[in-house]
């Protein structure tokens, strides 16, 4: 069992330091994210998005439009045209997706259609160029939901607002996208902030708008919706756990409902469709739209925006990654590995058969917690310390094979000095013929050719010596340890003489017994 | 009460300590036998083999009264024999294995 104690420190501490130092490389921490991602889309779960509807400027609108209203930008008639026909229609909120930081036609028309129901975007990109005045900064303060730097919140230099004949009836929320290192959407800002003031994101406007209770609780420094506070990282990012049916928003044409809005036929019932919906207006077209990757596949920008109130509201969100987390789960993971490593599973079949549950049963586990918990667990780490120990198991393994078909003779009278070496031998792999008597010896060599000898010196029936020569007339060249209580230099000369390789005067400890073995083997491969 | 003798063994030689006790108990028996008839041939293989053995066990006060008597076989010296045989027989007497980890 002591073997097996030093085997698991061993194959434990080499596994787990090359998987943390994997782990932490540039390539590591990509492969952990797609892995994740890949483990994220095995635990998927399915949204109800019945609450948002999406009005889409794609490109059939912007054809269809552009005789009666013109090429896109669009001059803001037409917004003073659609907002009332949305808010009519009872929809709880309209958000839109469009900056409105620049003077258009139809401006005056469009404010005065604005309410509290409607959110318009910020920027969270300079657009202007220089830092605004204070004018400005004082209009960022009105839209503000808190000021300071306690809050954790995305830092900005500068936030584009929207014109200020807007903001002042309508609400605003910032849009902004943060991918990860690889270009994945993983996790969005709730809270962002710009000179010293702390703005919503469009999703947290939009909820507020459509009478969802949302608050920023001062003491815990967490966003709550509807009383249960949101789940978001260090950096007060929350981490979207993106359902199965992530891209399966409702989406009209903008055109359609222009028209129904300016009342042409054939587009009365579509009014209906609004009724207690959160409505987004943005463009997904080619042209316009922006388009980003995520775990399970791409999406519109529009399309993202337009789902982060439901992520928030039912808590499609992850609990963020802990080293803790992946640390336990690294360590389970080496522990199954070490099972398999266990002296009773020492067959070559049984270390590769058992791997494969070992794996599928730690991958099984960290879905479990995706899906049960919502736990966001970092994947490569478990699975480099597992797959590291496992293969550190079959090399040991097969050393260990290899050594074991090495062949040993012990001859000694003594029994108990017998069964010693015996038990030496056998703990270095080797395996250990025995015998009795220098008569017994020789037989058994000629029998078994070992690959090396221990031949106790003073033995009845034939002596170890001339056992010796014996073996060494017959031609036995592998190498023979002579062992002997008697000590001293004129018994080694003797012990040489007779052709033994070298002696060992008894007691013998195992330390002494294996570096002779050690040397003798050495001395024969080198031979060879 | 007598004094035990606590000699402290590796625990991986606990399957062979009852081999080892019962060879020593031999050996005190040869010693016993040897000494009765001056059968110094004997006696001198039994500290023989008491020296080879002990120490590797961890017993290494066995290898010296061994090799005490052994030399002193050598020479008939029986006196030295019998007090030797006298002091393993209240060795093995008192003697406590004590198993750890080396």
């Amino acid at each position: 069992m002591r073997g097996y104690f030093w085997r698991c420190i061993v194959l434990g501490t080499l596994g787990l330091t090359a998987a943390v130092l994997l782990a932490l490389t540039p390539l590591g921490r990509e492969i952990d994210l797609k892995l994740g991602d890949a483990l994220l889309g095995l635990s998927a779960p399915e949204a109800d998005f019945s609450e948002v509807f999406v009005v889409d400027v794609d490109e059939p609108s912007m054809a269809r439009l552009q005789p009666e209203i013109g090429a896109w930008p669009y001059n803001r008639d037409i917004y003073a045209l659609v907002t009332p026909y949305l808010l009519n229609a009872g929809a709880k909120a309209v958000a839109y997706d469009i900056l409105f930081s620049e003077s258009r036609s139809g401006d005056d028309a469009f404010a005065n259609t604005l309410n509290a129901r409607v959110v318009l975007a910020s920027a969270s990109l300079p657009f202007g160029g220089a830092a605004h005045d204070a004018d400005y900064r004082e209009r960022l303060a009105q839209g503000a939901w808190a000021r300071g730097m306690n809050w954790l919140a995305q830092p900005w230099d500068d936030l584009t607002l929207p014109l200020a004949k807007f903001d002042k009836e309508a609400a605003t929320g910032v849009i902004s996208i943060l991918p990860d290192s690889d270009g994945t959407i993983r996790r969005v800002p709730l809270l962002h902030r710009a000179y010293g003031e702390v703005l919503p994101s469009l999703a947290l406007a939009t909820l507020k708008a459509a009478g969802t209770a949302v608050t920023l609780d001062q003491t815990a420094r967490r966003t709550v919706i509807n009383g249960a506070a949101i789940k978001t990282d260090a950096q007060g990012l929350a981490q979207l756990r993106f359902p199965r049916n992530f891209n399966n928003l409702t989406v009209v044409p903008f055109y359609e409902v222009a028209l129904a809005a300016s009342g042409s036929e054939g587009y009365a019932g579509l009014a209906q469709s609004f009724n207690g919906k959160i409505v987004y207006l943005g463009s997904s077209s080619a042209v316009l739209g922006d388009f980003h990757q995520t775990p399970l596949g791409r999406i519109a920008g529009l399309h993202l925006t337009a789902s982060l109130p439901v992520f928030l509201k039912d808590g499609l969100l992850l609990t963020a990654r802990s080293w803790r987390l992946d640390g336990a789960l690294a360590l389970l993971m080496a522990a199954l590995a070490l099972l398999v490593a266990h002296p009773r599973a020492q067959t070559l079949g049984t270390l590769q058969l058992m791997a494969l549950p070992g794996l599928l049963l730690v991958a099984a586990f960290m879905a479990f917690c995706l899906g049960a918990f919502g736990f966001s667990v970092g994947v490569l780490l478990p699975l480099l310390a597992g797959i590291f120990i496992h293969m550190g198991a079959v090399i040991w393994r097969q050393l260990h094979l290899y050594r074991k078909s090495r062949q040993l003779m012990v001859a000694e009278d003594a029994d108990d000095l017998r069964a010693l070496s015996v038990m030496h031998l056998r703990r270095l792999g080797l395996t250990v013929l025995e015998a009795v008597n220098g008569r017994e010896a020789v037989g058994c060599v000629i029998g078994s050719q070992p690959d090396a000898i221990l031949m106790d010196l003073q033995m009845p029936v034939m002596s170890g010596l001339d056992a010796v020569k014996h073996l060494r007339e017959l031609g036995f060249s592998r190498p023979i340890l002579a062992t002997t209580a008697h000590a001293g230099e004129p018994y080694r000369t003797l012990a040489l003489a007779a052709g033994c390789n070298d002696m060992l005067s008894k007691p013998i400890s195992f330390a002494v017994l294996r570096a002779a073995l050690d040397g003798a083997m050495a001395a024969r491969i080198k031979k060879q | 009460m007598t004094e035990k003798i606590i000699v402290n063994v590796d625990r991986d030689l606990e399957d062979l300590m009852p081999l080892f006790m019962e060879t020593r108990q031999r050996d005190l028996e040869g010693l016993s036998k040897g000494l009765a008839i001056n059968d110094f041939a004997s006696l001198h293989r039994i500290g023989h083999g008491m020296k080879g053995s002990g120490g590797a066990f961890g017993f290494q006060w066995i290898t010296e009264t061994g090799a005490i008597i052994e030399a002193s076989a050598l020479v008939n010296d029986h006196a030295t024999i019998q007090k030797q045989f006298a002091l393993f027989s209240d060795y093995l007497a008192r003697v406590e294995i004590q198993y750890v980890d080396i």
